[in-house]
């Protein structure tokens, strides 16, 4: 149990401290604040039902003090450990992490110190749990007192609930100086101070009486609830005193939220009625000691200045309500310490989760035990400890009325017709509106299109570019260009260095008459000046077809502005 | 006033509020102004109801023509204006009793604090008045 204890209140100081990070962003809303709280304060009291596969970091073992590193409030544990020590046996490894804690130290008797601490903690706990029912019973006979409320105001508020969209809860009147309050014992009852109905401004109230009903909305009776049963348990843990602070808060400025958009012309009167009655409960001299509420004062300041300028949203976004859900995911189970594996039990007994499985073990450990003279009185406690925690923890016990309010919650906040589910419908509209026609992303695809058209289409620049790149191509190659007269000059070269006239062909002529003149002399030199003839031959040969390749460049050239002109007639025509 | 000696449960309050808006009834006048509004009660439970506001003092009854007739003896308003110092200590710290939830949080804020409040409002007041006469 307080192995327990520590690892909870480890991973809940994870979350609160992520709760306290994101808080820091200013764009999420009171709503989705508490969303991350409620985290926290789930994790407080969801028992490990589930283990998950993986070992969890052992923090407790080392961050816990000397003093309390040892015990283990787990009497079955107790048990083993015990009886191996007067066995001095050592080869059995016992099943729980728990037990695996290193031998005590000489002159302390840490086991008797774990249950002490268990059994002190069981004790205030219980102490608790009867000054609470106390309250709860005296506050429900005083609720004899209040008045049936008039017509008018049950209208008012089934018109607001109708509004909210929730059931109308009764209303009554109290004849008092207390504050509007939601009372959920039973069917849901609206408590209105007679002082409001009978002299406050109307949009006033309504907004007062929206802000309760948005608690109804939001389901923040529930939480209320889970926090009753967690403050049974965490009565010493700061972690669990901060998160019911937080939620606290949050709750009231998301409905505050819920107030204004309710009754939006009501921002100056709910401010002035919700400070009507902060001072009626001031000068109230109360027979029972002040209940001081660190801050109050700050607190209301800030209610006060977010309705008269506020415009958050009072709604949970998808991504805070998603990531919520996977940091659940992630926290809620139990890690199974030490990688043991999770008790086996029956669907039955599982749900109960697995207190009650070990409330049995404890009562093996008994019969166990009480063979021994010695340890008669000691099982006979802890037998004692197991009924309690029976009582406690078992069938029909607030715990298990608190795990059903905790699965209905869940069923209200995720389940269908809840927000979540509401949220997860509304999706599919939105992704149609962000993506579907006449939506920005298909706006902006046309626009992509244009702008495409526009850079690479008829006008564009990409157009004049591949234009003018045209026109330089035929600049530098068409007629009158450079490259022409380049190629003009190459056929002149040619002509005079081949032509007619030319020393190439005066050498031919002198090569002719040697030929002549060699004839007679040989058939072979004859032969050589056929071959240099048809080499001269194929030298003008060359000279022709570049000529020719000149040609064909230029005919091409000449197609190419052809088409250019027909282009550009066409461009003036679709221009016009 | 003076005569009210205990407070009402569910059903007496039902019972009273048919009366206040009954106006002065018969039991079974009142049985089917309750039974409009959707309870189904019989009329021996609605002569109970009756014959116990009038012990609590909430209500006297006369003789009228050989039946009884029932009148409130107080009104709303007198009970509205009522103040309650047994009731109120459990209703003013009402928002640290488990399952409630009160409108403000803690009951004792000092003059400054409230001051302070109210100076915030009355600006937001002169601003929108402001805005309006724009």
């Amino acid at each position: 149990m307080l192995g327990w204890s520590a690892q909870t209140t480890v991973i809940a100081m994870v979350l609160a401290a992520i709760a306290i990070l994101a808080s820091r962003s200013r764009r999420l809303g009171p709503a989705a604040r508490h969303v991350l709280w409620l985290v926290v304060m789930i994790k407080l009291v969801a028992p490990p039902v589930v283990n998950w596969p993986w070992s969890p970091p052992k923090l407790w073992v080392t961050a816990r003090p000397a003093s309390i590193a040892a015990p283990t409030a787990h009497p079955i544990v107790n048990q083993q450990t015990v009886r191996e020590d007067r066995e001095a046996t050592i080869d059995e490894t016992p099943a729980r992490p728990t037990v695996a804690t290193p031998a005590p130290p000489i002159g302390w008797n840490f086991d008797l110190l774990g249950q002490g601490l268990f059994g002190l903690w069981l004790g205030i706990s219980a102490t608790i749990a009867v000054w609470q029912v106390g309250r709860i019973v005296r506050f429900q006979r005083r609720l004899a007192w209040a008045i049936p409320a008039p017509e008018w105001l049950v209208q008012e508020v089934r018109d607001l609930s109708v509004q909210l969209g929730v059931r109308a809860p009764e209303i009554l009147v109290l004849p008092d100086l207390a504050p509007p309050m939601l009372w959920f014992l039973g069917r849901t009852k609206l408590l209105v101070p007679g002082r409001l109905v009978s002299n406050a401004d109307l949009l006033g109230l309504r907004a007062i009486l929206a802000h309760e009903l948005a608690h109804l909305r939001r389901g923040d009776h529930w939480v209320r609830r889970l926090d009753f049963f967690a403050g049974l348990i965490w009565w010493w843990n700061p972690v669990y005193w901060l998160t019911r602070e937080r939620l606290g808060t949050e709750a009231e400025l998301a409905c505050d939220e819920w107030a204004i958009r309710t009754v939006p012309d009501g921002r100056v009167s709910y401010a002035e009625a919700l400070l009507d009655v902060c001072r009626t409960l001031s000068t109230t001299r109360s027979p029972a000691p002040a209940l001081g509420v660190a801050g109050a004062g700050r607190f209301l300041e800030r209610r006060v200045n977010m309705i008269l300028q506020n415009h958050a949203p009072s709604r949970i976004s998808v991504p805070v309500l998603l990531g919520a859900g996977v940091l659940a995911l992630l926290a809620l189970p139990g890690w199974s310490a030490a990688g043991s594996p999770p008790a086996k039990s029956n669907d039955s007994a599982s749900k109960e989760g697995k207190i009650l499985v070990s409330s049995a073990t404890i009562a093996d450990a008994t019969i166990v035990a009480s063979d021994d003279d010695d340890e008669k009185d000691d099982a006979a406690t802890k037998a004692e400890i197991a009924k309690e925690l029976k009582n406690e923890l078992g069938p029909g016990s607030d715990f298990q009325k608190a795990m059903k309010n905790v699965g209905e919650e869940l069923k209200k906040e995720l389940g269908p017709g809840s927000d979540f589910e509401k949220e997860m419908k509304n999706l599919g509209p939105e992704l149609q509106k962000e993506l579907g026609p006449g939506s920005d992303f298909e706006k902006e695809m046309k626009n992509l299109g244009e702008e495409l058209q526009k850079e690479l289409g008829p006008g564009s620049d990409f157009q004049k570019n591949i234009l003018s790149k045209a026109k330089e191509i035929e600049k530098r190659f068409g007629p009158g260009s450079d490259f022409e007269r380049k190629m003009q000059r190459l056929g002149q070269k040619m002509a005079t260095k081949y032509g007619e006239g030319s020393e190439f062909a005066e050498k031919m002529k002198k090569v002719k008459k040697d030929a002549k003149t060699v004839k007679t002399s040989s058939d072979t030199s004859s032969e050589k000046k056929e071959k240099t003839k048809t080499k001269a031959q194929k030298k003008t040969g060359a000279s022709k077809s570049k000529a020719r390749d000149l040609k064909a460049l230029r005919s091409q050239i000449d197609e190419l502005n052809a088409k250019l002109k027909k282009l550009e007639e066409g461009d003036r025509e679709e221009d016009e | 006033m003076d005569e009210i000696k205990a407070g009402l449960s569910d059903a007496e309050r039902e019972a009273l509020n048919a009366l206040w808006d009954h106006g002065p009834g018969t039991v079974r006048q009142l049985l089917e102004l309750i039974e409009a509004r959707g309870r189904k009660w019989v009329y021996s439970t609605v002569a109970t109801l009756l014959r116990r506001l009038e012990s609590k003092g909430y209500a006297t009854s006369e003789s009228v023509n050989g039946s009884l007739v029932y009148r409130a003896a107080v009104s709303r308003e007198d009970l509205l204006d009522r103040r309650l110092k047994e009731a109120a200590a459990e209703l003013c710290d009402g928002a640290a009793v488990p399952l409630v939830l009160a409108l403000v949080q803690g009951n004792r804020f000092t003059s400054e604090e409230l001051d302070r409040i109210r100076r915030i409002i009355d600006e937001a007041k002169t601003k929108v008045v402001r805005r309006k006469e724009r």
